[in-house]
């Protein structure tokens, strides 16, 4: 038996109501996260990848709203639950990172005081056992001197220290899963490499489950087990991380891995990807890609292609499955 | 060797943070005293572009890549040192003096969202520099110029019309590319052109960039945090770390075997696809305030082989076997 | 995005400001209403029914009729008379076309000061801004009407009544004008603030452009949003000011009436039961400042950029 994953989402639509009607955000967004697993969630800026981890928390903000589909918690829609069983949910079973620290961070509150807070809203304790709590997380998150820490003021921080707070504060309550929205990308690479290492160390440390949600394929393959590829507001491509980045299937993949200057030759030019990602205004039919991609067909034009498995990766792209259908018919006529 | 095109010897920039007179003083312990702090932004650059090449300086925020890019450009004066195009020197020049420098040196900027004007139609953008510079052009030279400048950099020309924000931002990067090249320059300065766009659309914006340095016979000096862009555009590296240049080379040479402690630090930390966990060479400590510069190498504090050496005296670029100019007193003793 | 160009009426039917026009009935209304005074107030001339400055056309023995559906009324003064026998209906016309020629001329003069100083200051920093925003400063912590009351009193008293009659318009728009442009001065300068850091005026510098093209082509067109809500507001303001100086008595003399001296001089006859002549301009008066504060709220909210989402 198939045991049940931490958190599953089944055909998730996304929408936003705006003037002239309504614009799909999230088309049919299917994914599971096992606990202690790393997902990467990848794609350009207007993929819906920040809008498909708002949505898992039920975040969406007005005029976005869920238009269907489930996301399952252990079993529970989190879709469908009131907004106080949502709330004992945030912050605690499921952790937000964010790429700007001032999100969660309040300026005119001691990094402390915030913490504690944090604490006593989900649980019912002193402050001075909150305090030790804090201060546990901040030495979990190797900032020296933490007990100086508790007393500062977030502009006081470094922008490295900050976010490093702000994993101690998303550890806080031990959460099954951490949700990180581009956690590094506001920061400098050498930064950035100490922030995704500390990540990786804490989620393994306890088993957490990590949901990373970044632009940056280095990241993604130096982390995550899994990845999703979004483009326009769907899943493209989903699989195991090495598998996609060695041997991308979707067109799209392998043409956003081959256009990294580390894939071209120094001082040739790079593989490029013509066009850019259409805005949810005008999406085009069929297969949102087709109008950059090399291989597009009429097929493509005109419907959307369903997911198709190739290895262990799942793929929506009609030349994909037509050249496994191709290679079973060599097969049958072989045998 | 030819001589450089532009040539930047002993480039020092402060900012003063400490305002007025009135601001500056202050009372503390019953007396008043005087308080002057600067961002000391630029603390000695020296540097050469060569015609032809494309010479990427690389760091963090804050090492002052972007303020030597300015200083170049002259959009910010140098506290001290110069600034030399083609033997001329030009960071002192007044009024009238500069415009044929305008001409021939020119700057795409970072952010495409604010570098086109929105009360402007893209046409009008493009034809403002053309016709500024050539006022001998006719008006129907002008829009050809316009026409061609746009078709070489792949915007349709019937979309002169529009404004800015009806462009995405990889579009927008191109128009900016274009008003850039419409005037027909020798010399780009790109302040990291890239870091605001799609990975997609980078090498677009990549690619445009080589073809019209082919294309054009441009010269670049090219601002970038991504060292991995340096690896594939860049002729020669600088690698600044707080207002200072700690090494300078070929791009090639750079990579396979970096030298400075901190550009070994810097490459450790390029998420390669390659790797299945995080990979890097863990620095100690932060990168110290520009207001308040460390003594010695400005890099001492975070340096796993620093000694007394370092914490006393400035190291000067020096030349290795491998043609590698690299400031560390490491290197030069042989420790490193 | 379609290849086809889209014509000035196109995009503006497509704008967020057209779209959220439709939208707010307050605004419709209100630029109706405002549409129809102002109208009425340029072809007053043409509307009026007798002409209120023709001394000639003035037959004393008509004075304080009661407007139509009063005992004592005279169908051929619909809205009654003033205490000089002035139909009140043409009177009115024509006070509410000097009311918004003040008001539109002082912030016409508002803008130009304030735009071109608040440039200046925004723009060239140093000591320029300090020297500039000192003196708005110092501006601003008269009272409008203070200033007002002093030189227009001035005036009065050297040029003398007959001579002030004639000036007297345009020594209001340049005292309100000039008492005003600090408003302005200091929006313009804020948004200019914003705008010089902006990568394409840096890009403006770069090509080597003269510091006035910088100024006036490249940062100006981009400060007008905030210039424009303001303006509007002002107007309305520039409006009651004038009314506030004509009540007074420092404002238009009555034989060129503005709505603001046709409430003084009806004022002294509310006790004899003539409240006509006061309460009507009071009510126009009411009703066109109302329009144009309501109209400038909705420029505001729509304009307001945390708010624009188009």
């Amino acid at each position: 038996m198939k045991k049940t994953p931490l958190l599953e989402v089944k055909d998730l639509d996304v929408r936003f109501a705006v003037r002239g009607g309504d614009l799909t955000a999230l088309r049919g967004i299917s994914f599971s996260l096992d606990k202690g697993e790393r997902l990467g969630l990848v794609g350009e800026s207007g993929a819906g990848k920040s809008v498909a981890a708002f949505s898992i928390l039920n975040l969406v903000a007005r005029p976005g709203y869920i238009a269907g589909g489930q996301i399952l918690f252990e079993g529970r829609d989190l879709a469908a639950m009131s907004e106080r069983e949502l709330r004992k949910i945030r912050g605690n079973r499921i952790a937000m990172i964010f790429q700007d620290p001032m999100m969660t961070l309040n300026p005119v509150l001691s990094i402390g005081t915030q913490m504690v807070e944090a604490i006593k809203a989900h649980r019912r304790i002193s402050t001075k056992a909150a305090r030790d709590i804090a201060l546990d997380r901040l030495r979990k998150v190797q900032i020296p001197s933490p007990e100086k820490r508790l007393d500062q003021y977030p502009h006081e921080l470094s922008g490295g220290m900050r976010q490093r707070v702000i994993i101690a504060v998303a550890l806080l309550l031990d959460p099954e899963i951490i949700i990180a929205d581009e956690p590094t990308t506001a920061l400098d690479v050498t930064i950035q490499a100490e922030i995704m290492a500390l990540l990786l160390e804490l989620c393994e440390q306890d088993n957490v489950a990590l949901m990373l949600i970044t632009h940056d394929l280095g990241v993604v393959s130096q982390v995550t087990q899994r990845m999703l590829v979004m483009y326009s507001g769907r899943i493209i491509e989903q699989g195991p991380t090495r598998e996609i980045i060695n041997d991308a299937q979707h067109p799209y993949t392998q043409g956003l891995i081959n256009a990294l200057p580390q894939m071209g030759e120094p001082g040739a030019r790079l593989f490029q990807i013509p066009g850019s990602m259409p805005s949810l205004k005008n999406v085009p039919t069929g297969c949102p890609f087709h109008p950059r991609c090399r291989f597009a067909t009429d097929q493509c034009r005109q419907t959307m292609p369903e997911y198709v498995r190739s290895g262990n990766v799942d793929v929506a792209c009609y030349e994909v499955s037509n050249l496994i259908e191709q290679e079973k018919h060599m097969q049958e006529a072989g045998s | 060797m030819t001589s450089p095109l532009i040539d930047i010897r002993g480039l020092e920039k402060q900012f003063d943070l400490s305002g007025s007179f009135l601001e500056q003083v202050s009372f503390k312990g019953g007396r008043f005293q005087r308080k002057q702090e600067a961002v000391h932004a630029i603390n000695g650059v020296d540097l050469q572009v060569h015609k032809g090449e494309a010479l990427c300086v690389v760091g963090e925020s804050g090492c002052g890549k972007s303020t030597v890019a300015r200083t170049v450009m002259g959009l910010l004066s140098p506290t001290a040192g110069e600034v030399h195009y083609d033997g001329q020197r030009i960071d002192n020049l007044k009024g009238r003096e500069v415009l044929p420098y305008r001409r021939k040196m020119q700057m795409i900027f970072q952010n495409p969202y604010a570098s086109l004007n929105p009360r402007m139609t893209i046409q009008q953008t493009l034809e403002e520099p053309i016709r500024f510079h050539r006022p001998d052009l006719a008006r129907k030279e002008v829009r050809d110029k316009v026409q061609e400048v746009m078709q070489s950099v792949g915007i349709d020309p019937d979309w002169g019309s529009r404004f800015g924000h009806e462009f995405s931002g990889g579009q927008r990067q191109r128009i900016a590319i274009a008003r850039a090249l419409a005037v027909d320059p020798e010399f780009i300065v790109a302040d990291e052109p890239i870091s605001a766009l799609d990975v997609s659309i980078q090498a677009q914006v990549l690619n445009l960039l080589m073809d019209a340095q082919d294309t054009r016979n441009l010269t670049y000096l090219f601002i970038t945090h991504d060292l991995a862009v340096v690896e594939h555009f860049g002729t020669r590296v600088a690698v600044m770390y707080l207002g200072r240049v700690c090494e300078l080379a070929d791009t090639k040479t750079l990579f396979a075997e970096p030298r400075h402690p901190y550009t070994q630090a810097l490459l450790s930390a390029i998420p390669r696809l390659e790797d299945d966990r995080p990979n890097y060479i863990k620095l100690q400590g932060e990168v110290p305030t520009p207001v308040n510069l460390p003594s010695g190498c400005v890099f001492h504090g975070r340096c796993p082989y620093a000694n007394e050496r370092c914490r006393q005296e400035v190291p000067r670029l020096i030349a290795t076997d491998s043609g590698t100019r690299v400031a560390c007193h490491a290197v030069e003793e042989g420790r490193l | 995005m379609t290849t086809a160009t889209l014509s000035r009426w196109d995009r503006f039917r497509d704008s967020f400001l057209w779209y959220s026009f439709k939208r707010d009935k307050v605004a419709i209304v209100s630029f109706f209403v405002l549409l129809l005074m102002v109208l009425a107030a340029v072809f007053a001339p043409l509307l009026a029914p007798t002409d209120p400055y023709d001394l000639a056309m003035i037959n004393i023995m008509n004075s304080e009729l009661p407007p139509v559906g009063m005992d004592g009324a005279d169908p051929a003064f619909p809205l009654g008379t003033d205490a000089q026998g002035r139909d009140m209906l043409s009177t009115i016309l024509y006070g509410t076309r000097v009311s918004l020629l003040i008001g539109f001329g002082a912030v016409v003069l508002q803008a130009t000061l304030g735009i071109l100083f608040g440039l200046l200051a925004g723009y060239l920093g140093g000591r320029v801004d300090s020297i500039l925003m000192r003196i708005a400063d110092v501006q601003l912590s008269f009272s409008t009407l203070m200033v007002a009351i002093i030189v227009g009193a001035v005036f009065k008293a050297s040029f003398g009544n007959l001579m002030f009659g004639e000036i007297a318009i345009y020594m209001l728009i340049f005292i309100i004008g000039v008492a005003e442009w600090p408003q302005i001065a200091r929006t313009v300068r804020a948004s200019v603030l914003a705008e010089k850091k902006k990568e394409y005026v840096d890009a403006a510098k770069v090509m080597g452009f003269r510091t006035n093209r910088i100024m006036f082509r490249h940062i100006l067109p981009n400060t007008l949003s905030p210039i424009f809500v303001i303006a509007t507001v002002q107007i309305a303001n520039a409006i009651i000011s004038e009314a506030a100086l004509s009540f007074l008595g420092l404002g238009m003399p009555e034989t060129q009436p503005s709505l603001g001296s046709l409430i003084k001089s009806g004022f002294d006859y509310i006790q004899s039961g003539s409240w006509w002549i006061t309460l009507i301009p009071g009510l126009v008066l009411v009703v066109l400042v109302l329009v144009i504060n309501l109209l400038g709220d909705w420029l505001r909210d729509v304009m307001n950029p945390r708010l624009y989402k188009g």
